[in-house]
């Protein structure tokens, strides 16, 4: 099957088809996607499901499968904007970023994604309120952890920490849609960007937010690496980039799952850098485990491989 | 049941140097003596996979995980899957590639369920130690018959140890709380741990402390050589006992002094140990930064 599914002819790869087909024989009656191939819709692999189809090719398939998700999204937006992981929760959290993302590539949606902005500014991580740093600071600190708690991004869950990839996720719409610019919320993106250089691990790369516990260096995770590089993309020669660029360049090759392959795809063509090689070695993982049937990693591996993969940039 | 009327708890201790060992031969003799009764059920092996694990000191090891699943095939279960939430890393596939999984299970589309991707349904917690009341949790888990959690012997910088009562934080979906699971953390990890195991505590343990970690466990410290399987199907007598091993005093860990309240035994003297001695396999362990207290004055370091 891999010789048939490598394809050395210009234009999408047939990895890339299999991966849109993949995603349109596993939407849900209702327009949405489940996190696995046959489970029940839930926001945030709709999401990337239907960024990949809208960024992808527009056929008339496509085009209808689209529509169907674009509605079952609209339906799950709560009030204030935001949306919930599972449609049966109340409250919003990070999924907001890339199923207003999704919206924002379909016109007519402009007032329901841009709702979204507002909830994107209050929501505040806990631990950057000034009572908390307050609290912090009377007991005496956490002799464990080392990062600027001055510096906020966004959380996975309202009132928590902020941690990278939700950061990146958020950064990545607020940029894609040109909010990132309006004065209204400018200061917030900076001091997110600023908290990602904050929290990247000595040496390079970033691993979920801790560099450091207790003193000894964190990890960096490819996955997590690739989003932070990308949603940092618009400062390619800041030192934290091309430290982190070198520590993605220098490790990805030891990656052995497809969403970091294909994450670390999208980045390096964001950053004009080689990635050949990678598309094997997402084949090969697709021959031995069939992504484990995930609509994230299907989804991500259809960004990546889509012709322009630059894309993003 | 209160802790006064509960009967003793059996922990089986076996010595296994090495995961060329025959582990399976080894957990059969225990699980035997033990008689989990899991005849036609659905099994669910919840291990610990955490991240890229050089050492080899992080996650469960997978020899461990195959020999737990033969084995309860071997016991008449009618189906056993290994299903985890990885923490702290979305791609659960490069995790479990990485470690070699499919080599020792076959096919991993078969046998491996990714906890943090599935449906998901909404739980009332029995308890109230946390703020949470209730929690999303994956129907895989919530639908198997008999749930076995096998974490790694640790120890861990929040919690002193991370053991079987700690390994069950793994069931709660990514897809629903990121990653990690801040909330949990936000709703304090022994509160939280007692809310998600007393309202789905595990079935049975199996503790891979052949190569256990000591100091700023979980992710960060140092491997450590223990040579044994600990398993029973109380995982507060478990983890009391694995906490022993490594040369702490149970009493003095916050999470499982307060699952003795409610989920088992933690007094020596309601725990039948069988195998192994606890002297025959007593291996000190370094203690994580700030939880200096936990350890036993007879085992300083």
């Amino acid at each position: 099957m891999m010789s048939t599914l490598l394809d050395p002819s210009p234009g999408n790869s047939r990895l890339y088809k299999v991966c849109l087909r993949l995603l349109c024989d596993a939407q849900n009656s209702d327009g949405g996607w489940g996190g696995r191939m046959g489970a029940h819709s839930a926001v945030e692999p709709t999401a990337w499901a239907l960024i990949a189809l809208s960024v992808g090719q527009q056929d008339q398939e496509s085009q209808a499968r689209s529509e169907r998700a674009k509605a079952w999204l609209l339906s799950t937006q709560l009030a204030d904007g935001s949306w919930p992981a599972s449609p049966r929760q109340s409250k919003g959290c990070w999924v907001t970023a890339p199923a207003a993302w999704a919206l924002s590539l379909h016109p007519g949606t402009s007032e329901q994604w841009t709702r979204s902005t507002d909830w994107f500014c209050r929501e505040l991580p806990r631990e950057g309120s000034r009572w908390w740093r307050f609290k912090r600071w009377w007991s005496g600190g956490h002799p464990s952890v080392t990062q600027n708690l001055a510096l906020v991004g966004w959380s996975w869950t309202p009132g928590t920490s902020s941690w990278v990839e939700p950061t990146a996720y958020t950064l990545l719409f607020l940029q894609a849609t040109g909010i990132a610019d309006q004065p209204s919320i400018a200061k917030r993106v900076r001091n997110a960007e600023a908290m990602l250089r904050d929290r990247m691990c000595p040496g390079g790369g970033w691993n979920c937010g801790n560099p450091s516990v207790y003193g000894v260096a964190g990890q960096p995770q490819i996955l997590t690496t690739a989003w932070a590089l990308l949603a940092l993309r618009q400062h390619p020669d800041h030192p934290v980039n091309q430290q982190s660029l070198a520590w993605l360049e220098k490790n990805w090759q030891k990656a052995r799952g497809p969403a970091s392959l294909a994450i670390t795809r999208l980045c390096l063509s964001a950053y004009r850098r080689d990635v050949s090689g990678i598309e094997l070695l997402l084949l090969e993982c697709f021959e031995t485990n069939q992504f484990l049937d995930s609509v994230y990693t299907t989804a991500w591996c259809a960004l990546a491989l889509h012709h322009e993969a630059d894309w993003l940039r | 049941m209160a802790s006064f009327s509960r009967a003793a708890s059996q922990v089986f201790i076996c010595k296994s140097n090495n995961y060329d060992d025959d582990v399976e031969t080894k957990l059969y003799e225990a699980l035997r003596v033990l008689a989990p009764r899991v005849k036609e059920k659905t099994v669910l092996l919840k291990p610990n996979f955490v991240g890229l694990d050089s050492m080899g000191a992080v996650n469960t090891h997978p020899a461990v995980v195959r020999a737990a699943r033969e084995v309860f095939l071997r016991l008449g279960a009618q189906r056993v899957q290994i299903g985890e939430a990885t923490a702290l890393e979305r791609d659960t596939e490069a995790i479990v590639e990485s470690m070699g999984l499919r080599d020792y299970v076959g096919s991993l589309r078969d046998t491996f369920v990714d906890l943090n991707t599935g449906d998901v349904r909404c739980v009332p917690l029995r308890t109230q130690a946390s703020r949470l009341k209730e929690l999303y949790l994956p129907e895989a888990v919530l639908r198997a018959d008999f749930v076995v959690s096998m974490p790694k012997l640790k120890t861990h910088h929040w919690a002193g140890v991370t053991l079987s009562l700690k390994n069950m934080f793994g069931i709660v979906p990514g897809c629903c709380y990121g990653w990690p699971k801040n909330i949990l953390h936000w709703a304090g990890i022994t509160r939280s741990l007692l809310d998600i195991n007393s309202t789905l505590c595990a079935d049975f343990s199996i503790v891979d402390g052949i190569l256990g970690m000591e100091g700023n466990g979980p992710l960060q410290g140092e491997p450590r050589q223990c040579g044994v399987l600990v398993c029973g199907e109380d995982p507060v007598s478990v983890d009391a006992t694995c906490s022993r091993i490594m040369g702490f005093v149970p009493e003095r860990i916050e999470h499982v002094r307060r699952a003795s309240y409610l989920l088992g035994n933690l007094d020596e003297k309601k725990i039948q140990q069988v195998g192994e001695s606890l002297a025959a396999v007593s291996a000190p362990f370094r203690p994580p930064p700030s939880f200096e207290r936990i350890a036993s004055a007879r085992h300083g370091r």
